[in-house]
């Protein structure tokens, strides 16, 4: 089964997002900010990251353009709960940087699963 | 002359002979032969000589007679004078010219009857006379027997023969000359107060004859020409040489035109140069002296110096060009400052303003202020303020300033500062009220609108402030949501099909969607859009617009639309949106009630996109052309128009790498043209955003 790399700093989040993804067969990993997801990056390779933007220490635009470099072949879809900020438009900044995919939460199961797949069906790179 | 008859005889041997002194002052010698006979022939011859003696006494007795008369009738006063200068006679006219009587003044010495100051004169002629070298007649003071004097003439002459040796009797004739000497005396005084007044009036007098040329001038028409007394009159042509070359014309000419008219001459001023070099203005005025028989004598005229008047009167002038110069500044400055002043006089109520006042109240200067017209002009509101202020001020006190509003013939409203303090008389009593008014009407609204951007800042930045919160709450709700909404999901789909918490569960699923429904709108609300650049087909959009305009547009209006397709432009379509409606009510403003056109047109030339709005509204002139697009100016009333909205379409265009411009005359409205650069992009099928009315 594809392995999901989920970065969140919202611990409730990423558990639910685990549950989530779990339940759907994928395998999972975990990190709590930026710096941790990049060091599991590379440790495991996962075929997907999952990450959110605005966290403490390393946020989400950082490591998007991060794990591009170390992996220009990297999958990635950004969430975020603050979606817009005044006249800053996180997602679309993370699809600049090279998300294949974005999404706002709160969303359901069935929709993140959908934008998940998409993103494992398209190709590395 | 002389009456008197002295003889002297001498005896002869055989004659007599003696001297007969003449009336005339000659001495006739008469010799009467003695014949010598005895007897009878000596008494006969006797008595011939007693004949011939008593005929030549007869004679003298005559001649005597005939002098004395002589010397009592005539109004002279005769005196006859020894050797010792005693009166030996005196005739009666003495009585009348002195008061003496003849006989006191026989045996008084001359001298003790003339004044002490002309003593020594009267000797010399006496003396003079005595020794037969008279000379003129000698004027002095003959004293009264009443111990006065009188002016008399005398005239010496010796009475004996000029033959006689040595000193001789005098005969004296005195003329009564007191009326001569007083009128010369008089004539004298006349002469000098002239000459003083002359002086003291800086004025010369000059005569001239044109026919021989002679002239004289009085010593202060010298002194007018800084001449020596005694140099001689210069003749015409070298007076004209002191005349100022500019001026040497012009007078010649006048003087000689008074020769020729024979009439009085006009005034005329000129110029001298003075051999000192100093120039003096003098003025003339002469006219032509005639005889009794009307032929004319000469040109008589005076000379005023009028150099100081000329000065004073240069002095006035600059004065009076600087206060002018004064005025014309204060006017200038009145109007760069908006600020007009005025004069009230409390007792008649009149006022008077300066041209300023006229201006700032829109009054033609035809209009005559008074206090109860400036009452009148003000608002109702400021009528009673402004009664109280000029009151103050006629009590003496320096009112504050106020300001009052003042409604404009046309509807619009100005507003003015007023200050004014009172004015006294010398005496310290308040005859008037002098003022300014200063017409802050632009400063009001420029306050007006400064409040109103302050305020649009605030509102802005309340906005932001409020899109920051919100986003942030935003944000932090979505992540609480998500285990809410995801955990809720994923315990459902564990829990069998029966059991009694699906439907608790499936309340918090329906919470946590209503809570997420919020969210979205909250964001909804602090979104704002980022600029954005699109191939946008400018037809679509500006139909669009026109499709909304004629929903709210009067229906006198009439909007005509001429689109060409193909028109597209690198955009954001919101803010061309924008444009168009902001162009069309513009146009529609002006239009205002009556019936009228706006055709918005819609070309592509080339590689530009041509938008066009014309109007059949009043047009603009040039003043209000030129400033158009300025952001606040605006020619609707006050509180109409923000003058925004054409500020904002040529920031727009600008902003898209466009050009507008505008034409318009009065009557014949006005044309607004933007041209935009054209894109060959294909525009996505995307309906247009609709935009928040």
């Amino acid at each position: 089964m594809p392995s999901i790399l989920i970065v969140d700093d919202d611990a409730p989040v990423r558990r639910t997002l685990e549950k989530m993804l779990e339940s759907a067969g994928f395998e999972t990993v975990s990190a709590a900010d930026g710096s941790e997801g990049l060091e599991l990056f590379r440790r495991r390779r996962p075929d997907l990251v999952v990450t959110d933007i605005i966290m403490p220490n390393e946020e989400g635009l950082g490591l998007i353009r991060d794990l591009r470099s170390e992996d220009p072949g990297v999958r990635i879809l950004a969430i975020s709960g603050g979606s817009r900020l005044g006249t800053l438009d996180f997602l679309r900044m993370a699809r600049s940087l090279g998300a294949a995919d974005t999404l706002a939460k709160p969303f359901e199961k069935e929709e993140f699963l959908t934008h998940v797949r998409r993103c494992l069906e398209m190709p590395a790179g | 002359m002389s009456s008197a008859v002295l003889a002297t005889f001498g005896l002869l041997a055989a004659s007599f002979a003696f001297e007969l002194h003449r009336a005339h002052g000659t001495v006739g010698d008469i010799r009467v032969d003695v014949l010598a006979w005895l007897g009878t022939g000596l008494a006969l011859s006797a008595l011939l000589m007693l004949v011939r003696e008593r005929r030549a006494d007869a004679a003298l007795r005559d001649s005597e007679q005939r002098y004395r008369l002589l010397a009592e009738n005539v109004s002279d006063a005769i005196g006859v004078l020894d050797l010792d200068l005693r009166y030996a006679y005196a005739s009666p006219a003495f009585h009348t010219l002195a008061g003496h009587r003849p006989e006191e003044l026989v045996g008084r010495s001359a001298l003790d009857l003339v004044h002490p100051d002309d003593v020594e004169r009267v000797r010399a002629a006496v003396e003079a006379a005595a020794a037969g070298t008279a000379g003129e007649p000698v004027e002095y003071r003959l004293l009264t027997r009443d111990g006065g004097a009188v002016w008399v003439e005398g005239s010496m002459r010796r009475l004996s023969g000029p033959q006689a040796a040595g000193r001789a009797s005098v005969v004296a004739a005195l003329r009564n000359v007191n009326r001569r000497k007083q009128i010369e005396r008089e004539l004298h005084d006349s002469h000098e107060r002239l000459n003083f007044a002359l002086e003291a009036a800086q004025a010369g007098v000059w005569n001239w004859d044109p026919a021989t040329d002679r002239r004289t001038w009085s010593d202060s028409n010298y002194q007018l020409h800084g001449l020596d007394p005694a140099c001689p009159v210069p003749t015409h042509e070298a007076w004209l040489r002191i005349v100022h070359p500019e001026d040497r014309a012009a007078v010649d000419a006048a003087t000689r035109g008074i020769a020729e008219s024979g009439r009085r001459g006009q005034n005329f001023e000129f110029r001298i140069l003075r051999p000192d070099g100093t120039m003096r203005w003098l003025s003339s005025r002469g006219r032509m002296v005639s005889g009794v028989d009307g032929q004319a004598l000469r040109i008589s005229g005076l000379n005023f110096d009028v150099s100081s008047l000329k000065e004073m009167e240069e002095a006035l002038r600059r004065s009076e060009a600087r206060l002018r110069r004064s005025e014309a500044h204060l006017a200038r400055a009145q109007a760069v400052a908006r600020t007009g002043s005025w004069e009230l006089d409390v007792r008649t109520g009149e006022a008077h303003w300066s041209s300023e006042m006229y201006r700032i109240l829109d009054l033609p200067e035809s209009w005559q202020p008074t206090r109860e017209g400036m009452l009148d002009l003000v608002a109702r509101d400021a009528r009673d303020r402004l009664r109280a202020f000029l009151a103050q001020a006629e009590g003496g006190i320096t009112p504050a300033g106020i300001e009052i509003r003042i409604p404009g013939p046309e509807g619009g409203t100005r507003y003015g500062w007023c200050e004014c303090e009172p004015a006294r008389s010398e005496s310290g009593e308040v005859t008037g009220i002098v003022g300014t008014l200063q017409d802050v009407t632009e400063l009001r609204l420029a306050e007006t609108r400064r409040l109103e951007l302050e305020r649009q800042l605030q509102q802005a930045q309340k906005m932001e402030a409020l899109g920051t919160l919100a986003g942030g709450i935003a944000h932090d709700l979505n992540n609480a949501l998500m285990p809410v909404l995801g955990m809720t999901e994923l315990i459902l789909e564990e829990l069998p099909e029966d059991s009694r918490s699906r439907a608790d569960l499936a309340l918090v699923l329906e919470g946590a969607a209503r809570a997420r429904a919020l969210v979205r709108q909250i964001l909804a609300f602090s979104r704002k859009e980022a600029p954005e650049r699109r191939a946008v087909d400018l037809a679509e959009v500006v139909a669009s617009a026109c499709d909304f305009l004629r929903r709210v547009l009067p229906a006198a209006v009439d909007l005509r639309c001429r689109l060409a397709a193909g028109a597209v432009v690198l955009a954001d379509p919101m803010q061309l949106h924008q444009v168009v409606i902001n162009l069309v009510t513009n146009a529609a403003q002006a239009i205002g009630e009556a019936p009228g056109a706006i055709t918005v047109e819609l070309e592509k030339d080339g590689a530009t996109v041509r938008l066009a709005v014309a109007d059949t509204g009043p047009g603009m002139d040039d003043a209000v052309l030129a400033r158009v697009f300025e952001p606040f100016f605006t020619t609707k009333p006050v509180g109409e128009g923000t003058g925004l909205g054409l500020a904002v379409v040529h920031g727009i265009v600008a902003g898209h790498h466009g050009r507008i411009g505008v034409e318009s005359r009065p009557g014949a409205g006005a044309v607004f043209t933007i041209t935009l650069p054209a894109t060959t992009a294909v525009p996505a099928a995307e309906s247009l955003p609709c935009p928040a009315y």
